[in-house]
């Protein structure tokens, strides 16, 4: 069985396409110790089973809202063989902002281009396929409302989780930020306590960016106070 | 950071943020074609977020919701009420034990009645509710509400909980899951109860119309304000003297989605998720209360001749016991007894002082007259509108916080506060000549 | 002529100089798409809350949080 998170902005259709992989039934709790609405379902395609697990809708993986604390930490703890981002196509480049950061988080990200059909009446045009190329991940667009591009969301989803190949998207930060990224990276490698749970280059970035949560997490490692003086 | 921010050119957050923006927008330049047109929700919103029209037109949709809600439920819920009455009736002839008929007919008929007959109402409003959120206008109320709000302690977005609780405090409280800092989402929940349910309504009908004789309507329409005030009042106190929800709030950021036409599909589905949510959990705790309540007010069984003589049951025993606590608010056992059976319902105290008084329907009125005088009466209106959340709401709470913390909190501050009001009432009352 | 997002009137467009406010909401503004160079127009004013058009999302700002965002309108009149 593969586990299949979902994840997006709010407002792209989410629940729509949850329910649609689903059939509508899920298991809904809450995520543990906290007042956000989780929802579990099940889904079979091809002989294969799938787990679905819905998000929180978020903007960004920064985790400084509940919200995104918990969708990074299922990302990066539970490590779910797909991660289904659902982009809305009318709004495209903010939705890809958190396509990137699932990427540069090394999940094995499936973008759904929703709202296909929004798109299209406000005059836009989207080449998938060559988005698909500049992202190194596979985009499938989608219309949740009437279910169009639906078997091809799960084939798409069945043959990430078999093939699990990582996007080689790499962005550049620039000459200095990238020595600074090197640098911090050789320190991580020296802790297995880091590099073996997290992306070397993801922590190497967030900690230049000062994410709480990370610096939350280096901090009780050996390699700190070296890394504390490259970041300062 | 200062030595990363002289390296990068800028501060670090800034600076990573537009790189991948920056990639971003080379990528959108290769795969992306057309300009952006005036779209249908450019026009609506020019109606929806109108300077001089926004309010009204959300208040004018807003009435149209509970309008809709309950007149289109009630005679479906009276439909409910009389058939498990029927139910307990037919329970009641038939079966021969005394005590086992009382159980099932009182009971349990009683019991899944109380609970199923919330069923048409509240599938009605998350039906309604579901119309405005997927189409997207709901956003568009926030945000026209949010200035009015700020000032008063509580968010944007804590508009529409607020006001699903004047229909019902258990879909106000449920809605408040669309407030993103979760200080922000309990303080809501917290105030939230102070929003005068519809079920609250029969008793101030009862009682104003019993003892304020010309001035009843103003009695009731007091009501809703006072918990509107109190609701603003705590909301203020609680930010500034309780720690937890001190400091910086969540600032006013918020997208509005583009007007889609909800499929009636996801209208279905959203109504049923809330509504079975709201079944499952608020169900079972009204059901087994109502239970636990039939118990006490039929025991002790030979004292009370099979149910007959509530004076001399359990309930009627604790009323006694607690009367001396409210004496100095004017109210007597029975008024602690019906308190005590609005916990569970609120609806239910009005049929309690039926019980307790002993009398039917057209004569209970002026029975409750004599139990109360026009300052006593208007201070039981304002404690049952304060005292505590029905028992289905104290469920919700506490599954909307996942803490039992919260719940007690809810419960207990609602009890003191009510208790003071009622006081204050009563003694000004008194101050000014009035018995 | 620089000045914060809030003062803008309506119809109004701007490119954003700065962002002037504490770490997280910074962080959030950015995140939706308020960086530096970004083109934003304004289709409701304060004062109240702000609405604005910004990488192609209608985004609604506290009046506070829009007096934090600095842009520049274009010429001085």
């Amino acid at each position: 069985m593969i586990r299949v998170a979902l994840i997006g902005n709010p407002n792209v259709g989410k629940s729509l396409i949850f329910n649609n992989l689903t059939g509508g039934r899920a298991h809904v709790g809450n995520w543990p110790g906290k007042t956000v609405e989780k929802k579990v379902g099940k889904c079979v395609h091809k002989g294969v089973e799938m787990e679905i697990i819905d998000l929180p809708g978020v903007y960004s993986l920064t985790a400084r809202s509940v919200d995104e604390l918990i969708a990074r930490d299922f990302i990066v703890e539970e490590k779910p063989d797909v991660v289904v981002d659902i982009a809305d196509a009318s709004n495209l480049e903010r939705n890809l902002y958190l396509t990137v950061q699932l990427i540069e988080l090394e999940a094995n990200v499936v973008v759904a281009l929703n709202k296909s059909d929004l798109a299209m009446d406000m005059g836009y045009e989207i080449d998938a396929d060559e988005l698909s190329r500049l992202l190194g991940v596979p985009v499938v667009p989608t219309v949740a409302t009437t279910k169009q591009g639906m078997e091809e969301l799960k084939d798409a989803i069945v043959k990430a989780a078999r093939e699990r190949k990582k996007s080689p998207l790499k962005i550049d930060y620039g000459r200095r930020a990238e020595a600074l990224i090197e640098r911090l990276e050789e320190l991580i490698r020296k802790d297995p306590m880091l590099s073996q749970r997290y992306p070397t280059r993801w922590l190497a970035v967030r900690l230049l960016e000062g994410d709480e949560d990370v610096l939350r997490k280096v901090r009780g490692s050996a390699v700190w106070p070296e890394v504390a003086e490259v970041i300062r | 950071m200062s030595g990363l921010k002289a390296e990068l050119g800028e501060e670090p957050e800034a600076y990573f943020v537009e790189k991948r923006y920056e990639f971003i927008k080379r990528v959108v330049s290769r795969v992306f074609k057309g300009k952006r047109r005036l779209t249908l929700s450019d026009l609506l919103d020019r109606v929806f977020l109108h300077r001089g029209l926004g309010i009204p037109i959300f208040l004018a949709l807003w009435w149209a919701l509970f309008r809709f809600t309950f007149d289109v439920s009630a005679p479906l819920s009276d439909a409910i009420d009389m058939f498990f009455g029927w139910l307990g009736d037919v329970a009641r002839d038939g079966i021969a034990n005394p005590w086992l008929a009382s159980f099932v007919a009182d009971g349990i008929c009683a019991g899944f009645g109380s609970v199923l007959v919330f069923i048409p109402p509240i599938f009605f409003l998350f039906f309604g509710l579901a119309i405005l959120e997927d189409s997207g206008y709901l956003a568009r109320a926030a945000f026209v509400m949010d200035r009015a709000l700020y000032k008063l302690g509580l968010h944007g977005r804590s508009f529409i909980p607020m006001l699903l609780g004047f229909g019902c405090n258990i879909p106000g409280v449920m809605a408040c899951r669309t407030i993103e800092r979760e200080e922000d989402r309990i303080l809501t929940i917290l105030v939230n109860p102070l929003m005068s349910c519809s079920a609250r309504l029969p008793v101030y009908v009862l009682i104003g119309g019993a003892v304020l004789g010309a001035y009843a309507a103003a009695g009731v329409y007091s009501m809703y304000i006072l918990g509107i005030a109190l609701a603003v009042c705590m909301a203020l106190l609680f930010r500034h003297t309780i720690p937890y929800f001190k400091g910086r709030r969540s600032m006013f950021i918020m997208e509005l989605p583009v007007y889609t036409r909800p499929t009636l599909r996801s209208l279905l589905r959203h109504m049923y998720e809330r509504g079975v949510l709201f079944l499952r959990k608020a169900g079972t705790i009204i059901f087994s209360v109502m239970v636990v309540v039939w118990f006490l007010a039929t025991h002790p069984w030979s004292a009370t001749a099979g149910g007959e003589l509530v004076e001399n049951s359990y309930v009627a025993m604790l009323g006694k016991a607690l009367e001396p606590l409210v004496r100095p608010l004017g109210f007597d056992w029975r008024a602690v007894a019906a308190l005590f059976f609005g916990f569970l319902a609120k609806e239910i105290v009005v049929e309690t002082f039926g019980i307790l008084l002993g009398v039917e329907e057209q004569a209970l009125t002026s029975a409750i007259a004599q139990l109360f005088t026009p300052v006593t009466g208007l201070a039981f209106m304002a404690f049952t509108l304060i005292y505590m959340p029905c028992v289905a709401t104290i469920g919700v709470i506490y599954r909307e916080t996942n803490s039992v913390k919260w719940t007690v909190f809810t419960v207990v501050y609602g009890l003191l506060l009510a208790y003071a009001v009622a006081f204050v009432i009563v003694s000004v009352g008194h101050a000014l000549g009035y018995p | 002529m620089k000045m914060p997002l809030a003062m803008l009137p309506e119809g109004g467009e701007a490119v954003i100089t700065s962002v002037v406010a504490g770490r997280g909401l910074a962080r959030r503004l950015y995140e939706m798409g308020f960086v530096r160079g970004e083109r934003v127009k304004v289709l409701r004013a304060g004062p109240g809350p702000v609405l604005v058009l910004v990488k192609g999302s209608r985004v609604a700002l506290g009046w506070g949080v829009a007096m934090k965002i600095i842009v520049d309108g274009g010429e001085a009149p």
